[in-house]
């Protein structure tokens, strides 16, 4: 265990747009929900909660606005508004933006109120709450944000070993901010995993992402039942020809 | 005595690599390329297969 700051904050990404340089505050949140179970008699003296099962994320940012492409004003109200109801993939990083460390994904958040708040001998303010529909996954960097440029490429030599295989499922995360396909017709990010870190087998395949679509996110499911081995790697690799490509994305992976 | 693996008799049902992420067998190839140690878990876990019980023979 080690104590973090907001300088350890590697990417705060959404929908494929990484709004750490203009954000100032995020918050996230979950509960366990509860129903009161109170009884009458002597022993309701003191209210009594039983949990119900149900589980809620919740998640908040503030930050300066900032209507560049790529950057908050684009990620959450869009060119000509309306983004406010798509559902988004959004991912946060408190520990560094390294390969093993971790992350938060939230499945499916909608920036349900966009606050935009101008102020005089002030900077103008965008703060976003969203309304998270799913899970929030507690999971780790298998590709840290960053851009490569070879046409095919691994992360095998540096893997994510996770102490132990499962058999629970999981959920692998994409976030692809930039992609120059250069003549190629698509990249596609595979996660992979192996059990003795020396024979590697594909495990997730990411969609195959024309250029038209970056930045874009993605969250895939692995079902429980088939074998997630201890150790996780990333590849890369584009169809075609073409020179000068490259693409810049985040792939974790959280087990259930 | 139990009989050693010989990836010769397997092939691939996803693609495999090694560590420095040279291909050892593509879908559907024979897994000859593929570490000894590895042909056990990879057996297993049905990501290689025998190829008589690809084809439909076994």
């Amino acid at each position: 265990m080690a104590k973090h700051s907001s300088t350890d904050v590697g990417f705060y990404l959404v929908g494929g747009r990484d709004l750490v340089g203009v954000t100032t505050e995020i918050s996230e949140e979950r509960e366990a929900l509860t129903e009161d179970a109170t009884p009458v008699g002597p022993t309701g003296a003191w209210p009594a909660h039983l949990p119900t099962g149900a589980l809620k994320a919740s998640l908040t940012q503030n930050g300066i606005f900032d209507d560049a492409a790529l950057l908050n004003n684009e990620a959450v109200v869009g060119a000509t508004g309306g983004q406010e109801a798509v559902q988004q993939v959004v991912c946060l990083n408190v520990e560094g933006n390294t390969v093993g460390k971790k992350m938060i994904a939230f499945a499916g958040a909608f920036a349900a109120k966009v606050s935009r708040l101008f102020s005089r001998n002030g900077l103008t303010k965008l703060n976003v709450a969203y309304t998270i529909t799913g899970t929030a996954d507690e999971g780790v960097i298998v590709h840290a944000l960053g851009t490569e440029s070879t046409a095919s490429g691994h992360t095998n030599a540096t893997s994510v070993d996770q102490g132990a295989s499962s058999v629970l499922g999981g959920a692998a995360t994409l976030q692809m901010p930039a992609l120059t396909l250069g003549g190629y017709t698509s990249c596609t990010i595979t996660l992979r995993h192996s059990l003795d870190n020396s024979t590697f087998a594909d495990l997730v395949a990411m969609t195959t992402v024309p250029t038209a679509t970056a930045p874009c996110a993605e969250r895939k499911l692995f079902a429980a039942g088939g074998t997630i081995n201890r150790y996780l790697s990333s590849q890369w690799a584009y169809v075609g020809s073409g020179s000068g490509m490259s693409v810049k994305f985040l792939l974790g992976f959280a087990r259930f | 005595m139990t009989k050693a693996i010989n990836g010769g008799d397997y092939q691939a049902t996803t693609r495999l690599t090694n560590r420095q992420g040279e291909v050892l067998a593509e879908i559907g190839q024979t897994c000859e390329k593929v570490p000894a140690e590895s042909l056990g878990w990879l057996v297993a876990q049905g990501l290689i297969v025998l190829k008589e019980a690809s084809d439909g023979k076994a």
